[in-house]
């Protein structure tokens, strides 16, 4: 899908040869090692007794420090997530980004004919999508929405003591199911669109630098 | 003159057979030992046959020194003589203060006389107990503390020192105050009207090789208390019985407490932090610690959540247990699951769709060339 966009209107001053500029790879960066370590200093509460020891963890220091590095990288995440907000108002790149990220009626038309192409490749060509494809959009707004989530529900967990416990219970099984969501979320489908997809294979150098590799059949104009 | 000479030589003679024979018969070895073997020697009215008397006792005071005969032959050790315990007594009357009996003369291994034993000596050895012993603490209990001395019984009877139901008299007999809270609690009330599934206080504290709460070898260590407690607690067996839910367990290891116990901090709550050590009550009971109108009180302990808010111990602790888990905390996992399933369900469609299109197209593509 990577490989099929078709971009008209891109504003005067914005190189839509580059995916990526040097600060959104910068922004991509800290939200990806603040997203693994979040996920495994997590999920490892989770792990069960058994392989907490075999694993040598079986320490309060490494508890303790697993809590501490959890809230640095929720806070790197959040303060990364806020300087996007304004990135996406404050420039010129960001605001033509942001239009480009609203879902509109052809996202949909989109689907319904790759679904088509799918089906009947043969008979049906693969839609050129816009600069952002429908799969790039659903999941850049499930990362707002998740990181959201995982923010307001992680401070209370972390504030706990100013909440009801009802309020802490939902949260803390929102936090949890959410989390789920966004890790697999990014093995299937992130993992599939940015390195396991015969287009990329073995990996999509965009988030490097911050250009598709070359031999891409990528259609830009200028308007 | 004649006559009052041998009068006075046959008196002599009879006055020494008269004395002699008690004193042959006390205090030669040789006819004390035939006399003690059946322990008539010991019982004399007035060594340790009858109560009351005085003479010095091995701490030096006076008092009786009366062993009760009848209890030493309703015990486990009837039948034998007083030497076979007490074999530094040589001579009679013996030295008042008598060394200790040495018990792993007979309970060793593979003793000939069948004497229980299960290595508990090296056990006891490894405990505080035996610790003390060794540093000469003379409040150190020694076997016979616990098990008794000439009543001493197996722990199956039902009037020994050790039968479990004895246990929090026995052990409180040092450990006055931990026994009496125990006594107040759930398990000991139950324990004293005979039920046996409850535990005493070896069932947690461990028999022989008893450590302190402090050691992290101690079931009741911080560390192991959600262990400890689950080998009853997390038997469906038990729960059955007694009508209560194993989930209780699962819900703990499923909670933030939980998670951090399994990794060893012990700063968080385990069972007995919430529920009470030797005095655990059930929640309904209103001195209970987890009584709804104390459960504040109990988070908010000055280790714990003292910054509390008053809702926050407010509602199910362990969630889903008692009652079912707030409507809103099952809505969102039914919805998560729901979401999860049919999201990543789809995720993984359209990849297999995209990578099947993607290989027909290089087929067709390379197709014409080959």
């Amino acid at each position: 899908m990577a490989h099929h966009r078709h971009v008209s209107q891109v504003p005067a001053g914005i190189d839509a040869a580059v995916r990526l500029t040097g600060n959104e790879r910068i922004q991509h960066a800290i939200m990806f090692i603040a997203f693994t370590l979040l996920a495994i200093s997590g999920f490892m509460t989770h792990l069960p007794r058994a392989w907490v020891r075999v694993l040598g963890l079986a320490s309060p220091a490494v508890f303790e420090f697993r809590g501490d590095l959890h809230r640095v990288c929720g806070i790197a995440l959040c303060v990364v997530g806020i300087y996007h907000v304004a990135y996406l108002l404050g420039t010129r790149r960001g605001r033509w980004q942001l239009r480009e990220l609203l879902p509109r009626k052809r996202d949909w038309l989109d689907f319904v004919a790759t679904m088509r192409y799918y089906r009947r490749p043969s008979e049906h060509p693969q839609p050129e999508y816009g600069w952002y494809n429908y799969a790039e959009k659903a999941e850049y707004w499930a990362l707002v929405w998740g990181t959201f989530i995982m923010a307001v529900t992680g401070f209370i967990l972390w504030l706990e003591e100013y909440s009801p416990k009802i309020v802490i219970d939902v949260s803390a099984v929102v936090h949890r199911y959410e989390a789920l969501l966004a890790v697999l979320a990014v093995f299937v489908w992130h993992f599939y669109h940015v390195h396991l997809s015969p287009e990329v294979f073995p990996m999509s150098p965009v988030w490097l630098t911050g250009r598709e590799a070359s031999g891409t059949h990528e259609h830009a104009s200028k308007g | 003159m004649y006559a009052p000479i041998c009068c006075d030589r046959a008196r002599l003679v009879l006055l020494a057979i008269a004395c002699a024979v008690p004193l042959v018969l006390v205090a030669t070895p040789s006819s004390a030992a035939i006399s003690m073997s059946t322990n008539r020697g010991c019982m004399l009215a007035n060594c340790h046959g009858t109560p009351g008397g005085d003479r010095t006792l091995p701490d030096g005071s006076r008092g009786s020194a009366h062993v009760d005969e009848g209890e030493l032959e309703s015990s486990a050790h009837r039948g034998l003589a007083c030497l076979e315990c007490h074999t530094d007594i040589v001579a009679i009357p013996h030295e008042a203060a008598l060394s200790s009996v040495n018990c792993e003369a007979c309970h060793y291994e593979s003793n000939p006389r069948g004497a229980p034993n299960i290595d508990q000596f090296r056990q006891y050895e490894e405990s505080i107990h035996g610790e003390r012993a060794r540093e000469g603490d003379p409040k150190a209990p020694r076997c016979s503390t616990c098990h008794g001395q000439h009543n001493i019984k197996g722990k199956k009877a039902k009037d020994s020192r050790v039968h479990r139901q004895n246990e929090p008299s026995t052990c409180g007999e040092c450990h006055d105050e931990q026994a009496s809270e125990f006594q107040e609690g759930v398990h000991g009330t139950d324990l004293a009207t005979g039920n046996l599934d409850v535990p005493s206080c070896v069932t947690c504290h461990g028999i022989h090789r008893i450590r302190p709460h402090t050691d992290p070898e101690s079931p009741v260590h911080e560390s192991h208390i959600a262990e400890t407690c689950s080998s009853c607690h997390g038997a469906v067996t038990i729960a059955d019985k007694y009508d209560f839910s194993v989930k209780r367990v699962e819900t703990y290891a499923g909670s933030f407490h939980g998670f951090a116990s399994k990794f060893g901090v012990t700063s968080v709550a385990n069972c007995a932090s919430c529920h009470g050590i030797h005095r655990i009550l059930p929640h309904t009971d209103e001195r209970s610690q987890v009584h709804p109108s104390n459960l504040g009180a109990t988070c908010g302990q000055r280790d714990c959540h003292p910054k509390a808010v008053a809702g926050f111990a407010s509602g199910q602790v362990h969630l889903g247990v008692a009652a079912p888990a707030p409507l809103g905390v099952r809505l969102i996992r039914v919805l998560y699951i729901v979401l999860i399933a049919g999201i990543i369900g789809g995720m993984l469609l359209h990849n297999a769709f995209d990578l099947a299109a993607q290989v027909r197209r290089r087929k067709s593509a390379a197709g014409p060339e080959a």
